[in-house]
């Protein structure tokens, strides 16, 4: 019956199912079995199949010799020959359960397959999948997870989660003849849903996890079916907290626990319980699926961001204390080059030493440095500057032939002359700050200190600097105060400052990067503040101000994309590119001190703590997560738009996660381009004008809190998107408008933006210099207006506007009054397309929250002046979806519709005598749920499809089948 | 954000609070009673998943209670516009509320706390009616959603099988069946089969459900089973298995009427509403606490907040508490936030200011009707501070007990360890304590002692606390 031939490319949605085998890893994506390969470094994908239609795969499973995978999803299970070398899959069998399946599994040598379902039954099938017999539990309550333990029918024991807090633990061979299978142990102890069990045959040990954020290791004596066969306990042992949400996966290992959680966190715990690490993956989203192998120190884990992750499971660090054994107290220390440590004690001692030989020399004494100095090193880590009470200041250089320490400069001082503080600019200058806030910038140069320039900060509150780095012809001070002061090198003042950057902890750290002119702040209120140096005005201009998980940050490191910060007791290492963290040290928090040395391949972090010198290195790839598949948008995709540009398609699409993304496609991969985070509430709706200029064009996004934003595309540019413009009404004691869709057109030479808002009001905004400014207001009924386009006739413009009431509304821009409405739903309207068929006649296709699709062919007239609608015929259809109607596209020949109900349906069409004739041509499950649009191309003989949702789904549309 | 958030996107929420209903979802019920007629000549109803129970109330409060609801789906009390007095109440009419959760008590309504997959459900219930059937049952229940969508329809179908199974058995020949249900793919198929047992089967979606969701009402009714049916047996004889309805399309699939219900000129659960209507001159917006909030939550009775790990959180009784460990994070909110709790539990109604370092304390005496509250106000001042980091920052100036650089006057205390050098400042955390305990015996005027904290406890304290770090505010000094 099919016209048209559909064909899935690409899914990216929620990774349900993971697999790790030993070169190969196998990802479940919707219906599509990814097959990808991995080693220590890399991964690529090499093979991707359609399991299933329209069902998502939950389970992969593995047969013993290796050459066969068990698949499954909902209520289906099959099996597929598998060879990984020459990448062949071929379906063997294929069987649809009654219930539910929850987990699957090879035994018998592979002779036989078992599942689970979600009412407790065990279904026992050959390797073909005839079903040999089911075995009911006496205990028929719904199920959301269970595990399937040892390996031959005598021997399997079933594990499963009840809805009601509790674990049943039955044997379907205990007892063959009964009608229902006893249950043999319960073990009950959490509060809520169950979502995952596991146990291993061979240890001692069961690992629950639950909706009441717990993960809970249960204990026995022995093996666990010969537990079941006795009096024994099944204790709980711990009962573990570190989910701040609920507690999806959990996998036992030798010597690990690894936990999931809806809040993106994986937790690493020994066997006894106790929290190892803690990763931030996917976004912060949800985890849906893990795999582990230990013995390649590797953690797989899929999340409802489309991503795919690798993390090792255990860093591998080195760790060492050096017991400092003189009689004084270490105050400072820094790292060389060469990674010698240089200390400095309370009694002025300097020391210099080594944490790989063992070596400690007391290098010199100096009394001005006796119970108060400074010590810094240099960014070459060659250098190092001393300075105390007394005015001195002293330069330390490291002789790199022979590793030894050599004084180079002095500066005598004046008694009493404090320094407050001591940066290093670069390996040729530094800048200390004196008594009354006095900056002193001094050259070194054939081992003297030449005073260049004095400079002043502002009258305050403990005055002095906190950090400073050189920017541009300037320098950028940030003072105890949090206020960020730009120098130049004429003034005693500053020529431009910020007031409180930061909060009143300071500002800890100054970042410039001189290519693009960014200078980066640093403070202890959790905030990253960029700026941007006008090299012609030379001013400081705020660009964005960010704000991280940690109150203490402390610095940055541009190669490696990471921040260093101190949250709590712990050193983090966070990568503010993908926003995780890549690494928590215990070290007692930021009041002590410490530095951090990254190198290209290592890095080393020192501290000291109770007088003794801890010393960490590892390198960045024993530490690192890796991305396999990079993850997209975190919740549903609300709106996407396309592009398309040297044969590949741009998306830009915005969500729920408040994220507008550009990613391109060019027929095999997708790639993320961009992720800007602007919107201050989630992402509704986008509507791209074309500029004159082929690659340029403006992108609006609007949506919660009435915030709109315009951005500028221009693919000739290095950052294809930028922000120009954000219009927010920041009354808050008004109610929250939400801006559902937009539409913009040209109208007398003006660029006019038309916004429908949740307050019945479509909102028509100018653009001037690239701004928005409100030009005027229709006023429709109190319905949400959910969406809205313009209609040209003539030389008029026509707004057509679509509510929660189902009718579309047509309004006369010129006079701002409607002339005309079609009741087309029963309830909101939630998707349209139209074609303007001739001057006066259209043809207006809409998706309803009534699952119908409707069509409305109708005429533009003209009565004296005023405008007037007459229909001519319509076409309602709502047999086909059975749920809300949420994206069409209309052509010529073709329309499409998408819904919640995961079918994207296509019919072909034509209009006879003002009668609209349909005929139904073909229909695709998605696995992409909670549909919310498509975008289309059409050529002569294919249309291309992006669907959107939960995640996106390219699909091509063959016409000549 | 903040609270008002929630008020300024959603009518119905802010309705429902205002007019005391315990869930928006109360809305949705009004609006079908109100399309079908659903409590005419009703004296016994079922309410399945009833949780936290908005449906029961309305049960409660249109059957038992006998008030008047009005067409639009806002409350008018009653039609001469008061409530009818507790002698005018039906005393004949039976509500019964099954949950696994215990709910808090309702006029009328009796709780049963069970399982709607059991059959022994529906046996009590016939016993609760003393052998009657019910001429009414409904259903507002739908799982925790997961986030998986097709886990969820299913899990949704399966509770829908439950509350149909439990319906079977109790409905007397005639009555009526309202359950919730998603809208997706499969579940059409086990609605089209409803057609078999009920007269009259359709969907809908009620005004006050929002546009995007897919939730949808299934109202069925007319129970004639067919002669011979068993309705222990439902589940063999309904079910979502293998029957699969795609190849038919159009006039050949039948087709089940969706209905939208609700006055269509009534409040849109999508539009925005001025927090201040024209047409509505005495109304004036305030936020309004919930109406009831859930009486126990899987994850709070045992699990800490990961935040605040390790601390042990105590429960908090009118007498004393028992310890409190560790003064850090959101120390302060908690310590609020079991302060309201207590408040609550004997009936008074706080209100904490985020900006204003204010308690707001009300009493509200038991009343049945939401308009007959009698509030008592109490407004209490706060000391001053703020929360910094891990610690509690108080405002003030406090000196340095150790010896620091020249000049350095730090000017706040910072709470992150603790060590023997300044027992006097912990003395500042527990004035918090004292200054709550005065709170609650002014609110209320009863000698409860909340918090015990005394220099005895503060011995106590150090055990618990292991160092104390003053970081002197120079940055300098270690």
């Amino acid at each position: 019956m099919a016209l048209v031939k559909f064909t899935g490319k690409l899914i990216k949605t929620d990774v349900t199912a993971i697999k790790l085998l030993e070169n190969h890893l196998l990802c479940g994506i919707g219906a599509f079995l990814h097959v990808y390969s991995i080693d220590e470094t890399a991964s690529s994908l090499l093979h991707k199949l359609r399991v299933f239609n329209g069902v998502r795969i939950y389970g992969i499973q593995l047969s013993e010799s290796g050459n066969k995978v068990l698949l499954h999803a909902e209520n289906q299970i099959k099996v597929y020959s598998m060879d990984l070398k020459s990448l062949e899959f071929k379906e063997i069998a294929c069987v649809e359960s009654s219930d539910w399946v929850l987990r699957a599994k090879w035994i018998d040598s592979d002779e036989n397959i078992v599942a689970i379902s979600m009412h407790n039954v065990i279904e026992y099938y050959t390797k073909d999948l005839e079903l040999k017999k089911s075995i009911v539990c006496e205990e028929r309550c719904i199920l959301y997870c269970a595990n399937l333990s040892y390996n031959r029918w005598e021997d399997l024991v079933v594990l499963s989660g009840t809805v009601f807090s509790e674990v049943l633990i039955w044997k379907p061979s205990f007892d063959e003849g009964a009608e229902l299978c006893k249950v043999l142990r319960r073990l009950t102890g959490h509060n809520g849903v169950l979502f995952s069990i596991h146990h291993v045959p061979g240890m001692e040990l069961i690992c629950t996890t639950s909706d009441d954020r717990s993960v809970i290791l249960w204990q026995f004596d022995g093996e666990l079916q010969d537990v079941l066969k006795t009096n024994e306990e099944i204790r709980l042992k711990k009962r573990m907290y570190g989910h701040k949400a609920r507690v999806f996966g959990c996998q036992l290992l030798t010597n690990h626990v690894v936990s999931i959680g809806e809040d993106g966190f994986l937790i690493v715990w020994d066997l006894n319980g106790n929290l190892l690490r803690k990763i931030e993956a996917h976004q912060n989203g949800r985890i849906w699926s893990v795999d582990c192998s230990e013995e390649r120190n590797m953690i797989v884990t899929g999340g409802g961001d489309s991503g795919v992750i690798v993390f090792p499971i255990k860093p591998l660090m080195m760790i060492d204390h050096l017991e400092f054994q003189e009689k004084a107290t270490p105050k400072h220390l820094v790292l060389l080059e060469n990674n010698d440590i240089v200390l400095i004690t309370d009694k002025g001692c300097v020391y210099q030493m080594n944490s790989e030989s063992d070596w400690c020399r007391l290098m010199w004494t100096f009394e001005e440095f006796e119970s108060y100095s400074l010590l810094e090193v240099s960014s070459c880590r060659k250098m190092i500057a001393l300075a105390g009470f007394k005015g001195v200041i002293r330069v330390i250089t490291l002789n790199e032939s022979n590793g030894k320490l050599e004084l180079t400069a002095y500066h005598r001082g004046i008694e009493k002359d404090r320094t407050y503080s001591l940066h290093w600019l670069n390996c040729k200058h530094i800048l200390t700050c004196g008594i009354d806030g006095l900056l002193y910038l001094w050259r070194i140069e054939n081992g003297a200190l030449i005073l260049l320039h004095i400079s002043q900060l502002p009258k305050i509150k403990e005055r002095w600097s906190t950090a400073a780095c050189l920017c541009g012809k300037g320098i950028a001070v940030g003072d105890r105060k949090g206020n960020l002061h730009y120098y130049d090198l004429h003034d005693l003042n500053p020529m431009q400052t910020f007031k409180r950057t930061h909060n009143h902890l300071g500002i800890t750290n100054l970042h410039y990067d001189s290519t693009s002119g960014i200078l980066t702040t640093l403070g202890r209120n959790s905030r990253v503040c960029k700026f941007k140096l006008d090299s012609h005005t030379r001013q400081l201009e705020l660009l964005t101000s960010d704000k991280l998980p940690f109150t203490w940050l402390c610095s940055m490191v541009q190669e490696k994309r990471i921040i260093t910060a101190f949250s709590g007791n712990d050193f983090v290492l966070w990568d503010y590119k993908t926003r995780r963290v890549v690494l928590q040290l215990g070290c007692g928090g930021g009041h002590r001190s410490w530095d951090f040395n990254p190198k290209h391949s290592k890095f080393e972090y020192v501290y000291i703590k109770n007088k003794t010198i801890n010393v960490i290195k590892s390198e960045w790839s024993c530490i690192n997560s890796r991305d396999i598949i990079k993850g997209f948008h975190v919740n549903e995709i609300n709106s996407l738009r396309c592009l398309k540009r040297d044969g590949c398609i741009y998306s830009l699409s915005g969500g729920e996660d408040t994220t507008l993304r550009i990613a391109k496609y060019d027929g095999q991969n997708f790639e993320n381009i961009d992720v800007l985070k602007s919107h201050l509430s989630s992402i509704r709706c986008l509507n791209l004008y074309q500029l004159e200029d082929e690659s340029k064009c403006f992108l609006f996004s609007a949506g919660g809190r009435g915030q709109i934003i315009l951005w500028q595309l221009d693919f000739n540019k290095e950052n294809i998107c930028n922000q120009l413009f954000s219009y927010y009404e920041a009354d808050s004691n008004l109610s929250e408008v939400r801006v559902m869709d937009l539409c913009s057109a040209k109208i007398n030479d003006e660029v006019l933006l038309f916004a429908a808002c949740s307050d019945g009001k479509i909102k028509i905004y100018s653009m001037q210099n690239d701004e928005l400014k409100l030009a005027k207001t229709l006023e429709y009924k109190l319905k949400c207006i959910l969406k809205v386009t313009l209609l040209t006739y003539e030389d008029e413009t026509i707004v057509v506007s679509m509510a929660t009431d189902g009718y579309l509304v047509f309004w006369d821009l010129k006079t701002g009054y409607k002339f005309g409405e079609i009741k087309a739903h029963i309830s909101g309207i939630n998707s349209f397309a139209f074609r303007k068929m001739n001057e006066d006649i259209f043809l207006f296709l809409t998706g309803g929250d009534d699952n119908a699709l409707t069509m409305n062919l109708f005429k533009i007239v003209r009565n004296e002046n005023e405008l007037g609608l007459e229909t001519i015929s319509d076409y309602s259809n709502d047999g086909t979806h059975v749920a809300q109607v949420s994206g069409v596209y209309l052509d010529e020949e073709y329309f499409m519709a998408t819904s919640l109900d995961q079918k994207l349906t296509i019919f072909k069409y034509d209009i006879l005598n003002g009668t609209i004739l349909v005929r139904y041509a073909g229909v695709y499950n998605s696995t992409i749920s909670d549909a919310k649009g498509i975008e289309v191309f059409r050529s002569e003989k294919s249309l291309e499809i992006v669907l959107y949702g939960l995640g996106i789904e390219i699909i091509n549309c063959n016409l000549s089948v | 954000m903040g609270k008002k958030s929630k008020d300024k996107r959603d009518i119905y929420y802010r309705k429902a609070k205002e007019q005391g209903w315990r869930a928006r979802s109360a809305f949705k019920l009004i609006q079908l009673a109100d399309k079908f007629n659903l409590f005419d000549g009703v004296t016994k109803a079922v309410d399945l998943c009833a949780a936290p129970g908005s449906w029961s109330q309305v049960l409660s409060r249109k059957l038992y209670m006998c008030e008047e609801i009005d067409a639009e789906g806002i409350v008018t009390i009653a039609s001469n516009g008061i409530a009818p007095p507790p002698e005018m109440w039906n005393r004949d009419a039976k509500i019964i509320a099954v949950d696994l959760q215990p709910m808090s008590p309702l006029p009328g309504v009796i709780q049963l706390q069970g399982d709607i997959t059991q059959f022994s459900t529906a046996q009590n219930i016939i016993t609760k009616f003393n052998g009657d059937q019910a001429d009414l049952v409904v259903c507002d229940g739908a799982p925790d959603v997961s986030g998986l969508h097709d886990m969820d329809v299913y899990v949704q179908s399966q509770l829908l099988l439950g509350a149909l199974h439990i319906a079977c058995n109790v409905l007397r020949r005639g009555g009526n069946f309202v359950a919730k249900m998603f809208r997706a793919k499969q579940n059409h198929l086990l609605i089209y089969q409803l057609k078999t047992i009920f007269q009259e089967v359709s969907f809908h979606k009620p005004t006050s459900s929002r546009n995007s969701s897919t939730e949808a009402f299934v109202v069925a009714l007319n129970y004639r089973p067919p002669k011979g049916f068993n309705p222990t047996l439902l589940t063999n004889y309904l079910g979502i298995g293998k029957d699969n309805f795609d190849g038919l399309t159009g006039i050949n699939k039948f087709i089940i009427p969706f209905i939208v219900s609700g006055d269509l000129s009534g409040y849109d659960a999508d539009a925005t509403y001025p927090l201040y209507q024209d047409d509505e001159p005495e109304y004036e917006y305030r936020y309004t606490e919930p109406v009831q909030p859930p009486l126990r939550v899987g994850y709070l009775d045992n699990s800490p907040d990961p935040e605040d790990l390790p601390m042990e959180l105590p429960e908090l009784t009118p007498q004393h508490i028992k310890e409190f460990n560790l003064p850090y994070k959101r120390h302060r909110d908690y310590v609020i936030e079991q302060f309201k709790m207590l408040m609550q539990d004997h009936s008074y109604d706080v209100a904490i200011a985020s900006d204003v370092p204010q308690v707001k304390v009300e009493k509200v005496l038991p009343a049945i009707n939401n308009e007959d509250f009698n509030r008592v106000q109490l407004s209490i001042t706060l000391p001053e501070y703020t929360i910094e980091g891990d610690g509690i920052l108080i405002s003030e100036e406090i000196p340095h007990p150790q010896r620091c650089c020249e000049q350095m006057k730090p000017t706040f205390l910072k709470l992150y360890d603790y060590t023997d050098d300044a027992p006097e400042d912990l003395k500042r955390v527990c004035q918090y304590y004292e200054q709550l305990n005065k709170y609650f015996n002014e609110a209320t005027g009863e000698e409860n002692n909340i918090l015990n904290v005394n220099a005895n406890t503060l011995e106590q304290y150090k055990n618990d606390i292991s160092t104390f770090y003053l970081p002197c505010s120079c940055g300098k000094c270690e």
